[in-house]
């Protein structure tokens, strides 16, 4: 069922396109269906087993340890042992109803959003191909899978923030918000397969069960990658710019996406591998320090910002970084606060950012500045707003005021058993919660309860006047539009109530996360506790933190741009392009003579350092080494004819002279009585002069000119080291030791009569013991011929238009012109400009 | 010798033997045409021949591993690199079939040095010995030096085929001395043999790295590997489009084979000593291959450095140097035939649509989702299963090479290159965003030119290529099962 619930909502997903659904008006309530199918199929699937108490000591075992509501499995690399599968438990669950309940409205919503934009069919499919990804995210049993279907939320979201691709911000944002969470999902598949290869297993539900892998070596190698896995997806800081950003998606995406789902993600990992890898100090300090520092960056950033949903996803980063920092700690306080702190969020965030789009969609504008008394305009969606802001700002009895206290109690708790890190979390809580309620307070004021147009002394600050405060609505929205958000706000509303019903699921998924049962129950009422009156302290400071926003405002904007993570990230961002010109500039745009000296001296290296390897009593040639009379006449030959090939500055003459220095190397195989090796060289030396006269005369005759000084040198250098690394593998190779290897003349000595018959034992080789090579020499020669005579009747060589213009040969034209050929290659690597930016 | 020891085990050549007749009777029937007709039919018979040596190898697909004189084997390793090469060889027939302007002409010729390419890198991936080891990696070098100059009316395909043949010349220089230390280091030129004598013992030890050192250089040329990369992103953009995109592939493929068989069965007791190097190596070229790439204007350089970067991807898996990690290169190649290919025909298909010969601008990409629906997809697609994201066919080639390297305890090298993956994500991507996300500067003279149809060869070419990719991607299992590594 989960594998066909997958395939239900892609499937949907590719119907909704096909369909057109811009043009029907019934396509919202259509597409609301598959997600709520659902919805409705994973309750049905749920309730006996919370019913049979599912996470307590009283539930059955296999609940709790190995147990699942459903399991899935399928065939997929056998040959690695990786499976396909899926496991729905209480974690699963709580996200699985998530995606598929705020899914549902989501989808619904949708329809009126993007009313009559022929493009709708198009977000419909990247919108159910996400839910997808994002369902079998949290379905998956399996890491690999699991890594799947997280890059493919990457991918669909991407394509979802940038479906205003026409917007130069939307692409930006998409970009970057790409870039981070895949870059981190990339880290974070090393980690997942060092997890995998180190605790023997890749289906999570065994990974968890095993316990002491805190104790690996690695641990603290798989912990880093994965958090940075977690945390880029979770927009943790020092990440959590990319969400702000990822803002220019439509309003639903961000509703969806970058509240209720997506950035959950890592929250989700990191709840799914709670088991196996809290309780390890690097595990506590890592997520308290980067959740807490993010829960008050967001929290004091969201005050600054005029744009309702760049206010909104501050708020969203805060509350991430408030489960991650609650995700530090085992106790079953905390991870009940975990389960309560994702559904009071996705409630109350989805809703507001609905609503963002509601008011968007109807006067035109999200900025705080230029709206004010929707009350009036919008009665409905501004009861949704402040139903939903009081929860976010933790007034008491919304479900944000439980979600906020078992927080805050958990931090306590921690405290009160003289941990430092409860202290820690429990003041950096009690201060975003501060901000919780002033930007709760600053939205719900500024633009739907104070009266009239007066968004003008406001924002003297940082705009000019003159906006008319457009709190005209133009545009009425429907009623499904605003049903939407309504039906999730309400759910909030009621959810207190029934914290009794709620409880068997609340602690089956909590007790998914700490892999035992879970005996703590959530409450709305805790009575008159420490906890109570930092809360009631929080909302006060709050409410005084709103008194004096303007100024708060005006500090924040204060602060130095490049401190801004988007800036931090362009600068990384051009600081990996300007090595990319770095490599650029030294790996590309070389002539060919330059190129070969490269890779000569290259290919020089290992072979210099593994002969530094050799023992040098290895160098001690074998024989006597120095050259008599006959040798040193060859070699003087040699070197001038070598001199003379080089300095020569006609193509024939060099032809020529270095037919000599073969002929010298093939004398020197005569003095050294190897007359059948003499011989073949000799052919070979004669018939490639003899070929390369031949095309010589073919071409129209050149003369080189002379070289350039530098490139002299450098020639002579590479030269020297190459005539340098001959000489010493020649020395190695008729050292002693080298000689030591048995030789084969004896064998052929010994065998010619009794095998071959023969007594002249070059002969027995050449026909008997070596037949095959003498025919195969053979066919080479006379194939050779052929093709010299081939050559000889070949037409005159059809060389290209550009060079029949010009009387140089292809190498003289390079080497004339190397303005022409050297700044070619490097022209095109030339950097390119980046229309992106 | 006795005779009969030649036609025994033959069967382990039967995929090589069917394309050496074929190459005969393809010359023939060129002698036979006249003038300019019949070149479909070449191209025909190319693909047939092609297509018979699939299925010679499919023929003796299973079998024990048996060797045949000393020189070669047919191993699951050697079968899994032999398909891949001849897919490649499939799909660069049929992409030359319409490309060249000189195709009519010398078909003959064109078909059966690419037959001859073939034939040298399955030979390649079969040999198992320091001798048809270096026949090998000549036949199919001297054939795709010639083949890049094809293209003869074009400056830069003569250039990039003389840069290939001079400095290739060197590589292969090197590449024969450290067969020859090899062959001094074990007495014999039979891998299994060098090892045997070496783990036992006997033969010179000293001679073993220098001579590492030396082949390390042929195969680093042909493979790529920085610092002997630099031919590459020339040559591939002079090289005829189709060309290239069967060599990009193909000579990675073979001599990848090649050089996992020599390190793999000559030299495994020397593993401590190479890996090393390899993994410094296979750093360098990540890194070098990635951030170059991000600084490419052209398609096809971009395409040559994110080639190198796959290059040292594969590497990793060299040193990590198990039976499984020979097996994840065997499969990652298979994936990168197909988006490697996929990729570059649909730079030939743009090729003609923006009347560049032999090029693309990436600067002439804005807009092409609009103008080419279907050739930007299938590219979109390419492009993610390059910078390895799932569930397409690339990623999973990257997961099982950094599967096996982790278990093989090289967890910091895959570290690195899963950084390198997060900067190749970029450029790739900065592809499908100019396509999908970008207007074209100048729209009203890029709307005016006519559409110009993509040959029926190149559209099938696309369409099997993004199958493959995708089916790859949602079966691994399938594909991972059948490739085989060394030793399995």
């Amino acid at each position: 069922m989960l594998a066909a619930s997958l395939s239900l909502i892609l499937v949907s997903g590719v119907i909704l396109y096909w369909i057109k659904p811009h043009k029907r008006a019934w396509a919202g309530w259509l597409s609301a269906m598959p997600p709520l199918a659902v919805t409705v199929w994973q309750l049905t699937a749920a309730i006996p087993f919370l019913n049979a108490g599912a996470g307590t000591d009283s539930g059955p075992k296999a609940a709790l340890q190995n147990g699942a509501i459903l399991v899935e499995r399928y065939r997929w690399i056998e040959s690695l042992g990786l499976e396909l599968s899926f496991r729905l438990d209480g974690l699963s669950l709580l996200f699985g109803l998530i995606i598929t309940g705020v899914g549902a409205a989501v989808a619904l919503y949708t329809h009126y959003y993007l009313e009559d934009d022929e493009r709708q069919g198009y977000f419909y499919l990247s919108l159910f191909a996400f839910m997808a990804s994002m369902l079998g995210l949290v379905w998956a049993d399996n890491l690999l899978s699991l890594f799947v279907f997280w890059e493919g939320t990457s991918v669909t979201s991407y394509l979802l923030i940038g479906y205003s691709h026409r917007s130069a911000v939307a692409r930006g944002g998409a970009r970057n918000a790409f870039i981070v969470t895949a870059g981190g999902g990339l880290a974070m598949i090393a980690g997942l397969i060092l997890l995998g290869q180190q605790s023997g297993a890749y289906t999570i539900s065994e990974i968890v069960a095993r316990p002491g892998l805190t104790e690996l070596d690695l641990y603290p190698a798989i912990l880093i990658l994965i958090l940075l896995g977690a945390f880029t997806k979770s927009a943790q800081f020092p990440f959590h710019w990319w969400l702000p950003g990822a803002m220019a998606a439509p309003t639903p995406a961000s509703a969806y996406l970058h509240s209720a789902t997506m950035v959950k993600a890592g929250i989700y990992l990191l709840a799914r591998l709670h088991p196996a890898l809290s309780g390890h100090p690097l595990w506590l300090w890592a997520l308290l320090i980067f959740g807490g520092a993010t829960m008050l960056v967001g929290a004091i950033t969201a005050v600054r910002h005029w744009d309702m949903k760049a206010l909104l996803a501050y708020a969203t980063v805060s509350q991430l970084g408030i489960l991650t920092a609650l995700l530090a700690f085992r106790s079953e306080a905390a991870l009940l606060a975990v389960v309560i702190g994702i559904l009071a969020h996705a409630l109350y965030k989805g809703p507001l950012f609905l609503v963002a789009g509601i008011v968007d969609h109807a006067t035109g504008t999200r900025d705080l500045r230029r709206l004010a008394g929707l009350r009036h305009s919008l009665p409905v969606t501004s009861t949704v707003a402040l139903l939903a802001t009081l929860s976010m700002a933790g007034i008491p009895p919304f479900f944000g005021f439980v979600s906020k206290e078992a927080l805050l109690e958990s931090f306590f708790e921690s405290a009160e058993h003289g941990e430092i890190a409860g202290w820690i979390a429990f003041g950096a809580a009690a201060l975003a919660g501060a901000f919780f309620v002033t930007y709760s307070l600053t939205l719900l004021w500024e633009a739907f309860l104070r009266p009239g147009s007066t968004g003008e002394t406001e924002s003297s600050t940082r705009e000019s006047s003159g906006h008319v405060a457009p709190t005209r609505v133009h545009h009425a929205p429907a009623a499904p539009f605003v049903a939407a958000p309504l039906l999730l706000v309400a759910m909030g509303a009621v959810a207190p109530f029934t914290l009794p019903w709620l409880d068997a699921f609340l602690t089956s998924a909590a007790a998914s996360i700490s892999g035992a049962p879970v005996h703590k129950h959530a409450a709305i009422w805790h009575g008159f506790t420490p906890v109570l009156l930092t809360s009631l302290l929080a909302i006060a400071a709050g409410v005084w933190l709103f008194r004096i926003r303007s100024y708060l405002r005006r500090t924040l904007a204060q602060l130095p741009e490049n401190l801004r993570g988007v800036v931090v990230f362009q600068n990384f961002l051009d600081g990996i392009y300007a090595l990319g010109q770095f490599t650029a500039r030294f790996s590309q745009g070389y002539t060919l003579a330059t190129q070969a000296a490269i890779v000569l001296l290259a290919a020089f290296v290992p072979v210099a350092f593994a002969l530094l390897q050799v023992a040098p009593g290895d160098l001690l040639a074998s024989s006597n080494v120095f050259p008599g009379a006959p040798e040193t006449v060859l070699i003087l030959m040699t070197v001038v004819s070598a001199y003379v090939t080089v300095r020569i500055r006609t193509s024939l003459g060099a032809i020529v002279s270095l037919g000599v220095v073969g002929v010298s190397v093939t004398l020197f195989y005569v003095f050294f009585s190897a007359p059948d090796l003499a011989l073949t060289q000799l052919l070979i030396e004669v018939l490639t002069v003899v070929l390369l006269v031949i095309v010589f005369t073919k071409l129209p005759p050149d003369i080189r000119p002379p070289m350039q000084k530098l490139k002299q040198i450098r020639n002579v250098l590479v030269a020297l080291a190459a005539g340098a690394f001959g000489f010493f593998l020649v020395l190695f190779n008729t050292s002693e030791a080298m000689q030591a290897a048995k030789s084969i003349s004896g064998y052929f000595l010994q065998n010619a009569v009794p095998e071959g018959h023969g007594t002249n034992v070059v002969n027995v080789i050449l026909v008997d013991f070596r037949a095959f090579d003498t025919m195969g020499e053979i066919t080479v020669l006379a194939l050779a011929a052929l093709g010299g005579y081939a050559l000889l009747n070949a037409p005159r060589v059809n060389l290209p238009s550009w060079t029949s213009q010009r009387p140089e040969s292809v190498s003289t034209a390079s080497r004339q012109n190397p303005a022409a050929v050297e700044t070619e290659p490097s022209a095109t690597a030339s950097p390119e400009n980046e229309s992106e930016k | 010798m006795d005779t009969a020891l030649l036609f025994d085990n033959a069967v382990v050549l039967l995929p090589e033997l069917v394309l050496a007749v074929g190459v005969m009777v393809l010359m023939m029937v060129d002698i036979g045409r006249r003038g300019q007709n019949g070149s479909q039919l070449l191209a025909g018979l190319s693909v047939a021949i092609l297509l018979l040596g699939i299925g010679a190898s499919v023929m003796i697909w299973g079998r024990a591993p048996v060797e045949y004189l000393d020189g070669a084997i047919s191993d699951g390793f050697a079968l899994s690199v032999r398909l891949v090469i001849l897919i490649a060889g499939v799909l660069g027939v049929l992409l030359s079939r319409n490309w060249f302007p000189a195709i009519e002409r010398q078909g003959g010729a064109f078909y059966s040095l690419h037959l001859l390419a073939v034939i040298g890198m399955m030979l390649m991936g079969t040999a198992t010995n320091l001798i048809v080891l270096f026949i090998a990696l000549e036949i199919f070098s001297l054939a795709l030096y010639i083949l890049s100059g094809f293209y003869r009316e074009n400056a830069r395909s003569i250039e990039a085929a003389m840069k290939y043949f001079l400095l290739g010349a060197f590589a292969s220089t090197f590449f024969v001395y450290g067969c020859a230390l090899l062959y001094g280091a074990g007495g014999s030129s039979k891998f299994t043999q060098i090892h045997e004598t070496l783990a036992t013992g006997g033969g010179n030890p000293s001679l073993v790295l220098p001579g590492i050192a030396l082949l390390l250089v042929g195969f680093g040329f042909k493979v790529s590997l920085v610092p002997f990369h630099m031919w590459t992103p020339d040559v591939y953009q002079g090289a005829p489009t189709p060309v290239t995109a069967f060599m990009s592939v193909g000579t990675k493929a073979a001599a990848f084979a090649g050089f996992f068989r020599l390190m793999m069965t000559a030299l495994p007791s020397f593993h401590d000593q190479w890996a090393m190097p390899l993994a410094i190596l296979a750093v360098l070229t990540m890194t070098v291959g990635n951030l170059t790439a991000l600084r490419q204007s052209s398609v096809k350089r971009m395409l040559a450095y994110s080639g190198i970067a796959h290059a040292g991807n594969i590497l990793i898996a060299l040193v990590a140097g198990t039976a499984a990690a020979s097996s994840a290169a065997a499969f990652y190649l298979f994936a990168y035939a197909f988006m490697n290919i996929g990729a570059f025909t649909v730079t030939i298909a743009l090729e003609r649509q923006y009347g560049n010969e032999n090029d693309v601008e990436q600067s002439r990409l804005a807009g092409a989702a609009e103008r080419f629906p279907v050739l930007a997809a299938a590219m979109a697609i390419f492009m993610l299963s390059l910078s390895g994201i799932p569930p397409l066919a690339g990623f999973f080639g990257k997961f099982l090479v950094f599967k096996a390297a982790v278990e093989a305890g090289w967890a910091w090298l895959v570290v690195i290159g899963v950084l390198n993956s997060a900067v190749s994500a970029y450029y790739y991507l900065r592809i499908v965003v100019a396509m999908y996300f970008q207007q074209p500067e100048q729209a009203g003279d890029e709307k005016e030119q006519p559409f110009v149809p993509a040959s029926r060869s190149s559209v099938f070419v696309v369409v099997v290529s993004v199958l493959a990719v995708v089916v790859i991607g949602l079966q691994p299992g399938l594909w991972a099962d059948l490739l085989r590594g060394l030793g399995q």
